[in-house]
């Protein structure tokens, strides 16, 4: 994928995760896994869509919380790693190609907020002063204006700091996808791999953000219903 | 008011955030929402409409148009110096609703839905071809869409409202913290969370009790830890420890 295009799409599902209307267009469950798949690296777009998605439900952008941004995380795992021509995950053995892709997006989960925080700052020392001082002289028109480049501003760092981004994802994902294929093949000691662990971390997240330490009604009964459907489950493929 | 002044509001309204700060937090999204109404208001009372609306502002995005539509109504009926007061005692129930009904239901209930689909439908079959990776994409994007149209509603619904009742509409947020909605994604949420922890535990270990047993340990572990801000951080770190063994 053309650096450019990785940068824009970067640059349009963080607009809309917060500046602009919130319609979830980023959401890593659905986005990561089309990616993936358009690239053709499927099973890389869709463990980072799940395990990325299912370890961030908990966190809630309420009020001035800056909770991890999965998408942004997701997207400058993914298409990092795809950059250039043969990409690493190109030749990477896919199961590798997902271990290293975690292990970059994981991290940049918990340090995208700082885009936002910056940006948010940008907005209170710089655009603020403006915006209420057109507001103050009743200038309707400087007003008006004021907001498309406070977008193009907060466009331009997103892309930016994704250009940065996605730099630092090559460099780091190709000394971890080296060093990943000096490691004994994953999973072998109870032969689960690191995604199947790091989503048993997040569903039982989701156990704690939906019902608390104790449950409740609802959680038991759905567990008690998967645990029916998992062994017919079982039973269908084993017998 | 005109029939497009709604329009414009609703489109406004996409960008409450667009200039979010420390200090007013919303408020100059919700000051450049309102231009379109402060534009028609005498030239006289137009500065005064434009310093009440650099007044302290934040509510949940979503459900901004309860006090963008009243303060349509009010602004046009020369009502605006009483917007503060409905402020104060809006933003509140607003804030609360809108994150226990959207942040922390009904956004996590299409995620897992969607997480659910490619679970059954892409990694539990042998193999999986691209007619199952399709329907497993068609449920995240269904699951996507779904949310949305009721984001969207809630917005609509919250505009119009808004400017129906003006000064009333304090009386009316009370309300909303009552809607049946709400306990219907808290239960949906409960049933869909419970349902995807045996289904994990049974795909991801194919079968072999050890591995089932290791996954189960590890979603308790990361249920019942405390909810600090070191917990998730050190989990994952001993997860990665644990599987370079």
């Amino acid at each position: 994928m053309p650096v450019a295009l990785a940068i824009l799409i970067c640059t349009l599902v963080y607009l809309d995760s917060w500046p602009v209307g919130q319609f979830q267009l980023g959401r890593p469950v659905l986005l990561l896994p089309l990616l993936g798949w358009a690239l053709g690296h499927p099973w890389v777009g869709l463990w980072l869509g799940l395990v990325l998605e299912t370890l961030t439900l908990r966190s809630l952008p309420m009020g001035s919380a800056l909770p991890p941004d999965p998408a942004l995380a997701g997207l400058w795992a993914l298409l990092g790693l795809d950059l250039g021509n043969p990409s690493l995950l190109d030749k990477l053995p896919t199961e590798a190609g997902v271990a290293t892709a975690l292990a970059v997006a994981v991290p940049l989960c918990w340090a995208s907020p700082w885009l936002t925080e910056a940006q948010r700052r940008i907005n209170g020392r710089w655009w603020r002063g403006r915006f209420e001082a057109a507001a103050q002289a009743g200038d309707d028109g400087l007003c008006g204006r004021l907001m498309g480049r406070v977008l193009l501003q907060t466009a331009g760092l997103a892309a930016l700091v994704s250009g940065l981004a996605l730099g630092l994802v090559q460099v780091g994902g190709s000394w971890l996808g080296n060093w990943g294929r000096t490691l004994p093949e994953s999973g072998r000691l109870l032969e689960l791999n690191l995604s199947w662990l790091l989503l048993a971390v997040a569903v039982g997240g989701l156990w704690r953000h939906t019902a608390g330490r104790r449950g409740n009604r609802a959680l038991w009964s759905g567990a008690l219903l998967g645990l029916v459907v998992a062994t017919l489950w079982w039973l269908g493929r084993f017998a | 008011m005109s029939a497009r002044l709604p329009a414009s509001l609703f489109w406004r309204s996409l960008l409450i955030q667009g200039a979010w700060n420390y200090q007013g937090m919303q408020h100059l999204g919700y000051l450049w929402a309102l231009l379109p109404i402060v534009r028609r208001l005498p030239e006289d009372e137009r500065r005064a409409a434009l310093q009440r609306a650099t007044e302290f502002y934040n509510a949940h995005p979503y459900l901004c148009g309860y006090l963008l539509g009243a303060a349509s109504t009010l602004e046009t009926e020369g009502q605006g110096p009483a917007l503060s007061r409905l402020k104060r005692a809006g933003l509140t129930p607003l804030g609360v609703t809108g994150d226990r009904l959207f942040w922390a239901g009904l956004k996590p209930l299409s995620g897992v839905l969607g997480m659910l689909g490619f679970l059954v439908l892409v990694i539990s079959p042998p193999v999986a071809d691209d007619r199952h990776w399709l329907t497993a994409m068609g449920v995240a994007a269904a699951a996507t869409v779904g949310y949305n149209v009721i984001h969207v509603h809630w917005r609509r619904k919250a505009l119009r409202d808004g400017r129906r009742l003006g000064l009333g509409l304090a009386g009316a947020l009370r309300e909303l913290a009552h809607l049946p909605l709400l306990a219907a994604t808290g239960v949906a949420l409960g049933l869909i969370s419970g349902l995807t922890l045996p289904l994990l535990a049974a795909m991801g270990a194919g079968g072999k009790p050890l591995g089932v047993l290791a996954l189960l340990a590890t979603a308790v572990l990361s249920w019942q830890l405390p909810a600090r801000s070191w917990a998730l951080p050190v989990l994952l770190a001993a997860v990665f420890l644990f599987q370079s063994l």
